[in-house]
């Protein structure tokens, strides 16, 4: 009966390295890629539909993907089309805090948050790693982000050379 | 996972380019400079994205440039495609500019040419060359007469023409072209107007028309511009700020106008002694959605207020702008009638007057308005807009009626007063607090005052406030901060703060 059933469904997901997390329909469908798929199935094979295999997060990320995606789960998600032009600065301050975390686990939400396609998440990630790069010199962002510098003295002067024809606007 | 840790497993370098791409949308342009020198890979995603390099970054070459072979030389071996051109003071031969172009015209997609001297010929070549060109802009340029006659050429990407203070001549090299936006700013010398002419009668797809100074004159001096007229604007703005135009040229432009009264949206008139434009637009373009009179002086004849009263109400316009001296109210108070839709509304009334009338005429004739921009506020205590949630004011006259003001109209949103005495700030801050919708918050100063807002609004910010901006107006004459500006994100964090300190 329609009555019994509940509004918001649990679903199920597994990691790459097989924890299973409970989440619900409606924070799952953040997820461009589960949507799909989900829609795929159609509304009714929800409820019969195992766990969602998702091969390329592991669970330490999954974890904070699905705290994420839960937050968020009642409000309006701006498509990849409207993020391109976004140019509001402000951070939910709740959002702010959720991204406070180490690069390691930074990286993995990022390349988590493209996979699953959460624009909103995407940005907010790759926006992190832009605010740390913001006001450093090239071997600061090098030492930050622990890449070693593979410029030659002549590649370096040429590129130099490229940006001085390069009038700022 | 990899236990050993090498260059390739760094998890940065596992992001694909698309990301890397991404995190150079967020910066600014030093810092772009910056994260592309870091590393070999963040270099070459940037010189492949055509994106990025249009967004910030432009070829200028001018001056010493066209002397120095060395220069040249170097700038024809870069390997990045830049869209964006920008030449002044040409003194390179036709040969250099022939290589430049063969070089970049392909990619070039805005170009702009001021203040040189440039034979047809080379004109000519560079434009062919340059087939994907969507913008034109040229400024103070001679042409020089070498061929024997001018064939245009047809660009089909060119949009965007703005013309300066330039032979006329140009116009026929691209009369083909069918452009959607045109702007004249210069002189324009009546043996040459049958160009412009010309070229407008050969346009269909013509959009927007923007024009200033004696071109307005020369333009209408005479009705051929209605006769041929194969497109229909959206957009017209005229800026005269120089003498009157006579009746003949008045009548002309308001047929010209007529022409266009079932599509125009966006109609801007500047300059004093444009009364008669000015009537003509409020009694007869219908469909218009924004409208900008920036004019000195309204209409004074009284026959054309009876004559606007028993006008049909115009109901498509949103958007409203009226500047100049506004002596009598009465005046401004006829024409907002006419306009029972408005939302956004900016009244900069230069004669001083009080606005306190107008406030309350506003609330009970325009339901709509979601955008005022006034003066001053006084008298304001008991008057509410319904719709209000952004509010501009120039200065405070009176912080208690102010006060009075925004806590009656609690919806708003948005407040910007341009310019606080430091004795008004702590009567201003406190009204403001109550206001339980306040997201953002626009306030000029002196820095002493600026410093007491901070510390008030730090101390107890309202509820909602997300953006606070700080505009700093200099009390010194001639100081070099003369106009700074901060924007400050709430809750603040030691981030802003600092900001805040750098500022002041």
């Amino acid at each position: 009966m329609d009555i019994d059933r509940p509004s918001d469904p649990q679903v199920s997901v597994v990691s790459s390295d097989g924890t299973m997390f409970h989440t619900t329909l409606k924070s799952i469908l953040l997820s461009g890629t589960i949507k799909d798929m989900i829609e795929h199935i159609g509304e009714g094979g929800v409820e019969n539909m195992g766990a969602i295999p998702l091969q390329n997060v592991d669970s330490k990320t999954l974890e904070i993907v699905i705290k994420w995606i839960e937050h968020h789960k009642d409000n309006i998600q701006p498509t990849s089309e409207e993020i391109k032009d976004k140019t509001a600065d402000f951070i939910d301050p709740w959002d702010e805090n959720f991204l406070e975390m180490d690069l390691d686990k930074l990286y993995n939400l990022i390349t988590a948050a493209n996979y699953l396609n959460i624009p909103q998440l995407l940005w907010l990630s790759t926006r992190k790693i832009a605010m740390l790069i913001k006001n450093r010199t090239p071997q600061e962002i090098r030492s930050l982000f622990n890449i070693e510098d593979d410029w030659t003295p002549q590649e370096i002067e040429a590129v130099q050379k490229e940006n001085q024809w390069c009038e700022e606007k | 996972m990899d236990v050993c840790e090498t260059t390739s497993s760094n998890p940065f370098h596992q992001l694909p380019d698309e990301l890397i791409h991404n995190i150079f949308t967020y910066l600014d342009k030093k810092s772009i400079k910056n994260f592309a020198l870091s590393f070999k890979r963040s270099a070459a995603v940037l010189s492949t994205s055509t994106n990025l390099l249009n967004k910030y970054f432009k070829l200028k070459l001018e001056n010493d440039f066209w002397q120095d072979r060395e220069k040249i030389f170097d700038l024809l071996s870069l390997r990045r495609n830049l869209r964006e051109l920008e030449l002044s003071n040409i003194a390179g031969s036709h040969n250099v500019l022939i290589a430049i172009f063969k070089r970049f015209g392909l990619h070039i997609t805005k170009l702009k040419i001021s203040n040189s001297k440039i034979d047809d010929f080379t004109l000519r070549e560079i434009l062919r060359l340059s087939p994907m060109l969507q913008e034109l802009h040229v400024s103070e340029i001679g042409i020089i007469k070498k061929l024997p006659a001018i064939n245009p050429i047809f660009m089909s990407y060119l949009k965007r023409l703005t013309v300066q203070y330039c032979d006329w001549i140009i116009l026929k090299f691209i009369m083909r072209s069918q452009i959607h936006s045109l702007t004249i700013k210069s002189y324009l010398d009546e043996g040459n107007r049958i160009h412009l002419v010309d070229f407008l009668s050969s346009q269909f797809l013509l959009k927007e028309l923007m024009m200033q100074g004696t071109s307005i004159r020369c333009l209408f001096q005479n009705n051929d511009i209605s006769n041929n007229c194969a497109y229909s604007l959206n957009k017209f703005a005229i800026d005269n700020t120089i003498g009157k135009n006579s009746d003949t040229v008045n009548f002309n432009i308001s047929t010209f106008m007529n022409l266009h009264d079932s599509t125009l949206k966006c109609v801007e008139i500047s300059g004093p002694n444009m009364e008669h434009v000015t009537a003509f637009v409020l009694l007869n373009l219908k469909m218009i959605q924004d409208l900008i009179l920036d004019v000195r002086s309204l209409p004074k004849d009284q026959n054309f207020y009876y004559a606007l009263a028993e006008e049909e109400k115009c109901t498509t316009l949103q958007n409203l702008k009226l500047c100049g001296f506004f002596f009598q109210q009465e005046l401004v108070k006829s024409i907002l009638l006419q306009f029972p839709m408005i939302q956004n509304l900016e009244i900069n009334d230069w004669s001083n007057g009080s606005v306190s009338d107008l406030l309350q005429f506003i609330s009970q004739n325009l339901p709509h308005i979601e955008n005022l921009t006034i003066t001053e506020i006084s008298n304001g205590e008991d008057i509410k807009l319904n719709a209000l949630t952004n509010l501009t004011v120039q200065y405070i006259r009176n912080t208690n009626q102010l006060s009075k003001f925004i806590i009656k109209n609690e919806k708003i949103e948005a407040l910007k007063v341009n310019l606080v005495y430091i004795g008004q700030v702590k009567n201003l801050v406190t009204s403001i607090r109550d206001l339980s919708n306040l997201k953002y918050l626009s306030i000029g100063g002196n820095k002493k005052a600026l410093n007491m807002i901070m510390n008030l609004i730090h101390a107890n910010a309202p509820q909602k406030l997300q953006t606070l901006e700080l505009s700093m107006i200099s009390d010194e004459k001639g100081g070099n901060d003369a106009r700074k500006a901060i924007k400050l994100n709430f809750p603040l964090n030691r981030n802003e703060i600092f900001k805040f300190n750098v500022l002041i």
